[in-house]
C-alpha cells in the first residue's frame, strides 16, 4: 500500500510541477510577451530580469481563459519556452492539507506534521505568487467595470478580482477574504446574498453582539464617592466605543456595519454635546441610539424614523422632550423634515419640499415627549429614557405642505401619523432618501432618472432597506467607471478597512493582552477621531461634515472635507498607530501578510500591495520601496545595505511596518 | 510671478527639515513663496463664524427704550437680560433705544469696548431662509439664493482674486465648503497648530524616520493619481507638508496670551485665536516665514449657538449661551491685547457674524418651556479692531415687527455683504469684484475708521 504522503508527494510534483511545452498553444503571443519583459542574450537565451526569482507570465490562448506560468530562470531559448501551469487543483490541495495540519495540532514537533506544514507553505507561496503574476500582467479584461453609471439594471454575473474588491471597498469596509472568494467563484448574486444575509446567519450575529458587549461592559465604572449611585454599574463612553470599533473590525458581515456608520451620518445624534439630566446613565441613551441603526440597517426607514421618536438621545439631542403644547420648540420638527425623511429642496424638481408654515405644523404634530426612566437590564437601574404624553402633545389643527397638492392635510395629526405621511404622501421624501443614500453608495451628483429609479424602489417595497441595497449593489452603475474611487474615504472607513486587511482574524478578548486590545480598540476610535471623524459624536445635526454625497444647500461634496492639511497629517498618524499598537501586542504582521518566508523585496512589496491595498504598483514606485526595504540611513543621510529579513521583528516593525503606511497614504488608497 | 517650483527645487526646499510623511505642493502654499522684505506690515482680517445661529437680541441686548421693555415684558419674559446686566456701549447719545453687550462679554468690554462697534439687524436678505445649511451657504457664498452655479464662497474668490505674494488664507477652522472652495489657490486649513507632529512608527529610529519621510515623497511624487478626486487628494498631501514645516519652524514656537486680559481657553475658539495670534506674531517676527508683507485672512469659528434651549440668562457657569459669550468676548479679549502688544492692531479686523438670528419671542411661557429660541432672521454682531471706534451701526427693530407672533423673527435692515464689503474695501479690493450677484450692490456701512 502507498503511504499517503506519498501519493500526496506524486500527486503535488504532478500537479504543480507538470511541464508542457508551449507550443500546445498558439506560442508566438507568448513569445512576444516575453520579449517584451526578459532580456535577450547574445546567444539568443531569454536572460530573466531576477536570477534569484522565477519570473511569472500570463498568457491567454485565443478564446481562452488566462493561464498562469512560470518561466524557468536558466537555460531557455526563445524557441522552446518552459512554463510551469499552477492548477486550479492547488487550492483544494491547499485546504486539504490545512485540514490535516489542524488534526495533527497535538502533535507539532512530529516529523510529519513539520513536513505537511512546509508542503503547505509551499504550495501556499506558490498560489499567492500566481495570484501576483495575474494582478500584475494580465490584461484586464475587456468587460471589467463596464456598467452603465444610470442602470439599475443586473450587472454581469461573473465579476473579476478588481470588480469584487471594488464592491467591498465601496460598501462594506473591504470585506475580508472569504466574501473575497464567495464573490470570485460564485458570481455577483452569490456575494449580495452573503453581503446581505450575513454570513453564519443570526448565530454570528449573535457572537458578534456578545463579543462587542464584553468591551462595553469592561468599561462599567463606579462613583462611590456619589451615594445616590455607590456600587452602580455606570456605562463608560470609551467602552461603548470600543465595542463598537470591535465590530468594525471582526464583524463577519461588515456591509452591516458600514450601513450601521451611514445611517449614523444620517439620524446624527452627538451624546457628547449633550446633557442628560441622567447624566450618569446618559451614555445608556448612546447604546439605545445605536441599538436601533444595528437593528434597522437593512430594516426599514419608516421603522427607523419612527423609531426616533422614542429615542432618548435624539430627543435630547433636538429638544423634543421639550417640545409641549404651549411652549414649542422647532428643533427636531424642523429637522426631521429637512435631514432626516424630506429634505428642503427635491432633488428631481429643484422646488422646497416645505415651507416655514409646515415647520410650525410639524412642531405642533410630533410634540409631547418627555424625559422618563427607564430600567436598564445590566445595572437594574432607572437610566434615561423617552415617554409620550397625549396631554403635553399640541393638537392645534394646522396645515401641512400647503403647497403640495398630493401631500396638504389640514389637522392635527399624531407623530407617527405625521412621519408616515411624510414617506408615504410626499414625492420629495423617497427621492430624497434615494438621491442621499444611493449616492453615498453609488456616487454623488446621481441624475434625476436614476433618483427616481431608487426612489421607486423604495416605494414599491414600502421603504425595506434591503431590496433597495441589493438592487444598488448588483446594479450596472455599482460597476461603472462613475462609481470607482467616486468619494474620499472617511476617516473611519479607512482606518477600519486597513485594520481588517491587516489583522484579518478576532484577537482573543481574555488573557494576560486584554488590556492592550482594548487599546487596540481605542486607539483607532482616537486616530479616525484625529483625522476629523470621532464615533458616535457627529459634529452637528448635519452628520459627519466631510461624508460623501453630504447635500450642502443641493451642492453635493466627495468628501472634500475630510481633506485639511491638519486631518491629512492625522490620517498619516492612523497606519502608524495601528501598528504601533500591533507591536506592543507582538502580532506576528509578517505570518498574517504571509510574508515570513520571503527574501526578495520586491516579493514583500508586491504581496502587501496586492493582499493589503489590491493595487498595482508601477515599476519606478517598485525600485523606490524596493530600495527603502534594502537599506536603512544614517543620521548624515548616507545609507547602507540591510537584510531582508521578514522574520525578524526588528525589519518587520522599522520596515514593512513603515511600508504598509507609505502605501496607506498614496492617494488611490484614501478613496472608495 | 511664478506659481510653479520644479520638483527638484521643491525637494531641495524640503529635503532637511522634519515633516509629515506627506508630499509638498509644487504649486502651493504661498508660504513657499519667496520672502518679503517687507516683514510685519500687511493687514489681517479675522472672521470668525459662530455656528447655529446667534441670538442677538441676547448677544446685544437692548437695556433702555421701547425695545427693551417689549422684550422684558412681552417677548421674553424669562430670557430677556435685566437691564442693570447689561454693558452700554458708547456712542449712543440721541438714540432712545439703546443697545449693550450681554455681562458674559464683560472682558471684552473692559479690555477692547473703545474698538468694538455693534451692528444691529444684519442679514441675508431675499427669501428670508431659517435652515441652518442653506443660511450658513448663503452667507458662506455671498449670496442671496441659492443657485446651481459656483459654489466658491466669498472667502475664496477674494483668495483667487489676489496675488499669492500680497494674501494669504488660513482657514483655522473649517465651517461651510465654499469658504475654502478656491479655484485657483487653495487656502491653508489647518485646526490646531500645536498639534502638527509628525510620529515614528513602532521601532523607527529618528534616522529610519527620516529616511520614510524621503522615501514617501519620492513616493507620493511619482504615484499617479486617477482621477481629479485623486489628484486632489494629493495635492493636499504635498501641501501639507510645507505647511507642518514652517509652522513647527516658525509659529509653533510663539508666545501669545496670558497678557492683560488672560489667556486663550482651551476650547475650538480659544485654539482658533491662539493659532491666530501665533500666525501674525510670525508675520511680524520671523522675516523668512514667508508671510510678511502680506494681507492675511484668518477663518476661526465657534460652534453651539443653536439655542432652542439652555440659552438661560446671565450665568457662564450654567452652561448654554452665557458660556459660549464669555468664552468669545474672553478670548477676543486676549487676542486684542495681543495684537496690541505685537503693533497690529491698527492693521488688524475682527467681523463676528453667525448664519441667523433667533425668533423674537422666546420658546414657552415664563417658567416652563425649554428656554430657547428656534430659528428667526436679522440679529446683532460686532467688529472689532484698530481701525473701528466705538458705537453702533443700524438702527432699532420695528416695534410691530418685534410683535409680531406668527412671523417671529425680524428682516435684516443691513445686508450681511455690506458688512463684508466694508473689510474687503478696507483691503483694497473692490467688493463689487467678489459680490458679483445680479442686483446687489455694496453700500458703505463707513465701520471702519
Amino acid at each position: 500500500m502507498i503511504p499517503r504522503i506519498t501519493l500526496f508527494s506524486i500527486s503535488l510534483r504532478v500537479f504543480v510541477l507538470a511541464v508542457v511545452y508551449l507550443n500546445l498553444f498558439d506560442n508566438g503571443d507568448l513569445l512576444a510577451e516575453m520579449r517584451k519583459r526578459l532580456s535577450v542574450d547574445n546567444r539568443g537565451q531569454f536572460v530573466p530580469l531576477s536570477s534569484s526569482r522565477p519570473f511569472f507570465v500570463c498568457y491567454r490562448p485565443a478564446g481562452d481563459t488566462p493561464r498562469l506560468g512560470t518561466v524557468k530562470t536558466q537555460g531557455l531559448k526563445n524557441d522552446s519556452v518552459w512554463v510551469e501551469f499552477l492548477m486550479p487543483k492547488t487550492q483544494e490541495l491547499i485546504s486539504n492539507l490545512s485540514q490535516r495540519i489542524e488534526r495533527l495540532g497535538n502533535r507539532k514537533s512530529s516529523k510529519i506534521y513539520r513536513q505537511l506544514v512546509r508542503r503547505r507553505n509551499a504550495l501556499q507561496l506558490l498560489a499567492r505568487k500566481a495570484l501576483l503574476v495575474e494582478a500584475d500582467c494580465a490584461a484586464p479584461p475587456t468587460n471589467e467595470f463596464q456598467g452603465d453609471s444610470n442602470s439599475l439594471a443586473p450587472y454581469h454575473e461573473k465579476l473579476s478580482r478588481n470588480e469584487v474588491r471594488h464592491l467591498l471597498r465601496k460598501v462594506a469596509f473591504g470585506g475580508s477574504q472569504e466574501l473575497e472568494a464567495i464573490g470570485m467563484e460564485q458570481g455577483l448574486s452569490a456575494l449580495a446574498d452573503a453581503l446581505l444575509d450575513g454570513l453564519g446567519g443570526p448565530a454570528e450575529r449573535e457572537k458578534l453582539d456578545q463579543e462587542s458587549m464584553v468591551w462595553a461592559r469592561r468599561g462599567f465604572y463606579f462613583d462611590d464617592d456619589d451615594p445616590d449611585y455607590r456600587g452602580v454599574r455606570i456605562w463608560n463612553m470609551e467602552a461603548l466605543h470600543a465595542a463598537q470599533f470591535h465590530r468594525f473590525l471582526f464583524s463577519r458581515n461588515p456591509m452591516h456595519e458600514w450601513l450601521m456608520l451611514m445611517l449614523a451620518g444620517h439620524f446624527a445624534t452627538n451624546l457628547n454635546a449633550i446633557d442628560f439630566s441622567y447624566s450618569k446613565y446618559g451614555h445608556y441613551g448612546l447604546l439605545l441610539h445605536w441599538n436601533l441603526l444595528k437593528e434597522n440597517a437593512l430594516g426599514n426607514l419608516g421603522i427607523l424614523s419612527k423609531a426616533m421618536l422614542d429615542d432618548p438621545a435624539m430627543n435630547e439631542w433636538l429638544d423634543n422632550e421639550d417640545n409641549h403644547k404651549g411652549s414649542p420648540n422647532q428643533n427636531f420638527a424642523r429637522e426631521l423634515l429637512e435631514l432626516f425623511i424630506l429634505g428642503a429642496i427635491d432633488p428631481i424638481t429643484g422646488g422646497k419640499n416645505y415651507d416655514e408654515e409646515s415647520v410650525v405644523a410639524a412642531t405642533g404634530f410630533v410634540s409631547g415627549y418627555h424625559e422618563s426612566s427607564q430600567i436598564d437590564p445590566e445595572s437594574g437601574r432607572y437610566v434615561v429614557g423617552s415617554a409620550y404624553d397625549q396631554d403635553l402633545h399640541d393638537q392645534t389643527p394646522r396645515t401641512l405642505f400647503s403647497h403640495i397638492s398630493s401631500a396638504q392635510i389640514y389637522g392635527a395629526i399624531e407623530p407617527r401619523e405625521l412621519i408616515e405621511h411624510v414617506l408615504t404622501k410626499h414625492p420629495g421624501s423617497t427621492r430624497f432618501l434615494a438621491e442621499r443614500f444611493g449616492g453615498q453608495m453609488l456616487y454623488p451628483s446621481l441624475d434625476e432618472d436614476m433618483v427616481a429609479q431608487l426612489a421607486q424602489i423604495l416605494l414599491a417595497n414600502n421603504l425595506e432597506l434591503r431590496p433597495f441595497v441589493r438592487r444598488i449593489i448588483t446594479s450596472e452603475a455599482m460597476f461603472s467607471e462613475a462609481a470607482r474611487s467616486s468619494c474620499i474615504s472617511s476617516p473611519i472607513e479607512r482606518t477600519v478597512q486597513l485594520a481588517r486587511k491587516i489583522i484579518r482574524k478576532p484577537l482573543p478578548q481574555d488573557g494576560e493582552n486584554q488590556e492592550k486590545r482594548f487599546y487596540l480598540l481605542l486607539t483607532l476610535r482616537d486616530t479616525a477621531r484625529d483625522a476629523g471623524q470621532s464615533i458616535f459624536e457627529p459634529p452637528s445635526v448635519f452628520g459627519w461634515k466631510g461624508a460623501c454625497n453630504i447635500n450642502r444647500a443641493g451642492a453635493r461634496f466627495r468628501g472634500e472635507g475630510w481633506l485639511s492639511e491638519q486631518r491629512m497629517l492625522n490620517r498619516s498618524h492612523t497606519c502608524g498607530d495601528l501598528m504601533g499598537m500591533l507591536a506592543w501586542l507582538n502580532f506576528d504582521l509578517a505570518g498574517a501578510l504571509g510574508i515570513s518566508n520571503y527574501r526578495d523585496a520586491r516579493e514583500i512589496i508586491r504581496t502587501i500591495a496586492d493582499d493589503v491595498f489590491s493595487m498595482r504598483l508601477s515599476a519606478e514606485e517598485l525600485d523606490i520601496l524596493s530600495d527603502f526595504l534594502k537599506t536603512e540611513q544614517a543620521a548624515n543621510g548616507s545609507t547602507t545595505e540591510i537584510r531582508v529579513e521578514p522574520r525578524a521583528d526588528y525589519y518587520v516593525w522599522r520596515k514593512v511596518s513603515r511600508l504598509i503606511c507609505m502605501l496607506a497614504d498614496l492617494s488611490t488608497n484614501n478613496v472608495r | 510671478m511664478h506659481y510653479h517650483l520644479s520638483r527638484r527645487a521643491f525637494l531641495q526646499l524640503t529635503g532637511g527639515m522634519v515633516g509629515s510623511a506627506l508630499l509638498a505642493h509644487a504649486l502651493e502654499p504661498s508660504l513657499l513663496m519667496a520672502q518679503s522684505p517687507q516683514a510685519g506690515s500687511g493687514k489681517n482680517l479675522i472672521f470668525i463664524n459662530l455656528l447655529g445661529g446667534l441670538d442677538g437680541l441676547s448677544a446685544f441686548p437692548y437695556y433702555e427704550g421701547p425695545v427693551a421693555s417689549l422684550v422684558r415684558e412681552k417677548l421674553r419674559r424669562s430670557l430677556a437680560i435685566p437691564s442693570e446686566l447689561v454693558i452700554p456701549v458708547a456712542g449712543q447719545s440721541g438714540i432712545p433705544d439703546k443697545i449693550g453687550f450681554h455681562p458674559s462679554l464683560g472682558k471684552l468690554a473692559q479690555h477692547a469696548g473703545k474698538n468694538v462697534k455693534i451692528i444691529k439687524g444684519y442679514g441675508i436678505p431675499g427669501e428670508l431662509e431659517r435652515s441652518h445649511d442653506t443660511c450658513q451657504i448663503l452667507m458662506s457664498l455671498g449670496a442671496s439664493k441659492l443657485s446651481s452655479g459656483d459654489m466658491s464662497g466669498f472667502m475664496a474668490r477674494l483668495m483667487d482674486s489676489r496675488d499669492w505674494e500680497s494674501f494669504q488664507f488660513w482657514a483655522l477652522s473649517t465651517t461651510n465648503p465654499p469658504d475654502t472652495n478656491t479655484q485657483k489657490k487653495p487656502p491653508i486649513i489647518v485646526s490646531d497648530l500645536s498639534n502638527l507632529d509628525v510620529r515614528s512608527i513602532a521601532w523607527e529610529t529618528e534616522d529610519d524616520l527620516q529616511q520614510a519621510l524621503g522615501v514617501s515623497r519620492q513616493l507620493v511624487e511619482v504615484h499617479a493619481p486617477k482621477n481629479a478626486l485623486e489628484a486632489r487628494y494629493r495635492a493636499v498631501q504635498r501641501s501639507t507638508d510645507v505647511v507642518i514645516s514652517r509652522v513647527r519652524r516658525d509659529i509653533t514656537k510663539q508666545v501669545v496670551g496670558n497678557n492683560l486680559a488672560g489667556d486663550y481657553t482651551d476650547s475650538e475658539l480659544g485654539r482658533n485665536l491662539r493659532d491666530a495670534a501665533k500666525i501674525l506674531r510670525a508675520k511680524k517676527l520671523a522675516p523668512d516665514s514667508g508671510m510678511g508683507g502680506r494681507d492675511t485672512l484668518i477663518l476661526c469659528a465657534q460652534s453651539g449657538y443653536d439655542t432652542h434651549s439652555d440659552q438661560r440668562t446671565t450665568n457662564p457657569a450654567d452652561g448654554g449661551l452665557p458660556a459660549l459669550l464669555q468664552s468669545l468676548g474672553d478670548n477676543l479679549a486676549v487676542l486684542y491685547r495681543d495684537l496690541d502688544s505685537f503693533g497690529m492692531l491698527a492693521d488688524s479686523l475682527v467681523i463676528v457674524y453667525s448664519e441667523f438670528g433667533r425668533t423674537n419671542f422666546e420658546n414657552g411661557t415664563a417658567g416652563s418651556g425649554s428656554s430657547g429660541t428656534d430659528h428667526g432672521h436679522a440679529s446683532n454682531t460686532l467688529v472689532l479692531g484698530g481701525p473701528v471706534t466705538a458705537g453702533v451701526c443700524g438702527d432699532a427693530p420695528d416695534y410691530q415687527e418685534l410683535s409680531d407672533e406668527d412671523y417671529n423673527a425680524l428682516r435684516p435692515r443691513i445686508d450681511v455683504r455690506d458688512v463684508f464689503s466694508d473689510a474687503i474695501r478696507w483691503l483694497g479690493v473692490d467688493p463689487a469684484e467678489i459680490f458679483y450677484e445680479a442686483g446687489y450692490q455694496p453700500k458703505p456701512l463707513r465701520l471702519i475708521g
